[in-house]
This record gives structure tokens, C-alpha cells and sequence, in this order.
């Protein structure tokens, strides 16, 4: 389903069956926007990454999302399990739509495992705005802060998740 | 405020004070659409928890929207608060499901934790979509439980809330 302006009225003027129906396809478009969920629920699946240097994507399958934008603003949600090997052990995430990062070169957000504790899960909620109409490709990326072994694991509630609103 | 499906127009078709009132009907549900909402009062006793997968309110964090069949959003936020630095408190926002409820309910399936012992204790606020829903009455819980034994506290002066709206 694709937007379609609607042409401006003028008095007099007799709406024809083709713009009615681009008002009502617009409607659908309103009431069932795009939506895009990735399951991150595969228990026996990690991800790890010990590099400080630059970011790089954690999968380009599982969190990353194609999608045609209608040119409106973009809610991403990412839910994921997060653990270092390091006591105290850091790791940054961000995100990058259409090979653009969106957050600095310290990323969107920083990661914690808090003294020795066990794995946790991390949450991200991001809004983007004024994403331009077409085609686009949104990523999840990540890197390691301090010395050690960040490492990604799916479990049964995790998801990755864009919404045009 | 139910939403309308409507037919294909044809060519010269013309439109009927039905369709126009369909078309008005739809609009005023985009702009308010079904939606249930609980804001604690902030009084009263904290919600506390032993146990794993417990509702943490089953009358009050239980909502139920009648939907037009797709997408539902649920937000929950509130302060929660762990007995030990060694337990973890996890909370999570299930669709309550005849079949499926009890299987949802797991332990491992949450969607936020903390493990923070501060007189306040941390704030933990977040989003889940439930994509795909049928049309009819749905029911959101939030459940909740502790790993690592101990107690679990939802601070209640902080007035958790509790949101589900259809997309």
C-alpha cells in the first residue's frame, strides 16, 4: 500500500471515484502503518565482538530491517540480552540508517555489566524523524569500550523493531 | 470505536451518506483510537513479589481493549526495586492468551531487569508490540517475578503506569 497526495479542491469541484478511493487507501495506510519485528528468541544463539575500534553491525540478517518509509517519523525498539566478560565490562550500540550512523562516535547508548553480575537485558528506544519516502535499511551495530568480550544473546522475549508513525 | 472496512469504488460510482459516514467514523478512530489506560494513585501498599511470573496486579495492571484486528502497542513504566544486589527483578507485558497464557508466563521471558536496592529503586519504562492480533477483546498483563531469591518491590508512590493502545 503506497501514500497518495490528494490533489487540492476547489469549489464546484466533483470528487471522482479515484480520489475517494486514494482518501480511503491513505486511511489504511494510517490505520496499519509499516511495522517491521524481527523474533530475537533463538536461545542457543550469541553474538560476541572485542574490538574498540569502530562500530560494526551485530547481524545483518536478524537486526537489520529493509522497509519502505511513506516518508514519516520512524520508531525503532531493540530488546536484547547483554553481558561482558570483564567485571564492570562496557560496550556501546548504536544505530545506522542507510549506512549513516545516528548517534556519535561514542554510539547512541553504552552498555553495562554491572560489577560481576550475570547478563542483563538492554533496551533502546529511538525515535528517527523525517524519514524521507523510499527504500531504506536500518542497522543495529555495536563495538567494545573497555578490555574484554561483549557478547549479544537472543532470548525468548528479545526483539528488534521499527514502526512509521 | 470500531473501524470500517469498505468496498472498492468504481468509476462514477457515487457516494452515499453511508460511506461518508464510514469515512468520518474511521477518521475519528485514527485520531482516538481504542485504547485502556491505569495510573496508580500513588497511595496504598508497594507491590512486592517472591515468586517468578507473578501478575503484579491482576486486577489493575490488566487491561482489555476490543480491537479492530492488527497491531496493539503496550507501555508500562514504574520503580522497582530489589531486595539483594544478587537478585534480579524482571518484569515483563504478556497478551493473555486462553491457550498460550501459562506457557507466556515463563521465567526467562521478560523484557526488563534490575537489580538495584536503592531506596527508590530504578526506573524501568517500556514498549511491546503485539502485531497480527484478531479482532475482538484483548487482555494485557504485567507480570513480574525476582531470580536469585529475595524480594521484589513495585514502588507504588511512584504511580506505575499502564497503557495498551491499538495501532
Amino acid at each position: 500500500m503506497t501514500w497518495t497526495t490528494i490533489p487540492d479542491f476547489a469549489t464546484g469541484d466533483i470528487v471522482r471515484a479515484e480520489t475517494f478511493q486514494d482518501i480511503w487507501s491513505n486511511l489504511y495506510h494510517l490505520k496499519n502503518p509499516p511495522y517491521l519485528q524481527n523474533e530475537l528468541s533463538d536461545n542457543n544463539n550469541s553474538w560476541t565482538i572485542t574490538s574498540t575500534s569502530a562500530f560494526a553491525d551485530v547481524d545483518t540478517t536478524k537486526l537489520r530491517h529493509e522497509f519502505e518509509s511513506y516518508g514519516n517519523d520512524l520508531l525503532v525498539g531493540l530488546m536484547i540480552d547483554y553481558f561482558h566478560s570483564a567485571n564492570n565490562g562496557i560496550a556501546a550500540f548504536t544505530l545506522q540508517l542507510d549506512g549513516t550512523a545516528l548517534g556519535n562516535s561514542n554510539g547512541l547508548q553504552k552498555m553495562y555489566r554491572f560489577g560481576n553480575g550475570a547478563e542483563h537485558v538492554s533496551q533502546l528506544i529511538y525515535v528517527i524523524n523525517d524519514v524521507a519516502a523510499g527504500e531504506h535499511t536500518i542497522d543495529a551495530q555495536w563495538k567494545n569500550v573497555t578490555a574484554g568480550t561483549a557478547t549479544f544473546f537472543e532470548d525468548t522475549a528479545n526483539k528488534f523493531q521499527i514502526l512509521e508513525f | 470505536m470500531a473501524w470500517t472496512d469498505i468496498d472498492e469504488y468504481d468509476v462514477a460510482q457515487l457516494a452515499n451518506a453511508p460511506a461518508m459516514a464510514s469515512l468520518k467514523d474511521n477518521i475519528n478512530y485514527l485520531l482516538t483510537p481504542n485504547a485502556a489506560t491505569y495510573h496508580h494513585p500513588g497511595t496504598g501498599a508497594n507491590y512486592t513479589t517472591t515468586g517468578l511470573g507473578d501478575d503484579l496486579d491482576s486486577t489493575n495492571f490488566n487491561l482489555t481493549i476490543t480491537t479492530s484486528g492488527g497491531l496493539v502497542a503496550a507501555c508500562f513504566y514504574g520503580m522497582f526495586k530489589s531486595s539483594s544486589i544478587s537478585s534480579t527483578v524482571r518484569a515483563n507485558i504478556v497478551h493473555v492468551e486462553p491457550i498460550s497464557y501459562a506457557g507466556r508466563n515463563l521465567f526467562w521471558d521478560y523484557a526488563v531487569e534490575t537489580n538495584s536496592t536503592d531506596t527508590n529503586g530504578e526506573p524501568r519504562g517500556w514498549i511491546q508490540f503485539f502485531p497480527g492480533l484478531s479482532a475482538g477483546s484483548h487482555s494485557f498483563k504485567v507480570v513480574w517475578g525476582i531470580g536469585g531469591g529475595g524480594t521484589g518491590t513495585v514502588l507504588v508512590s511512584w504511580r506505575p503506569r499502564f497503557t495498551v493502545w491499538e495501532i
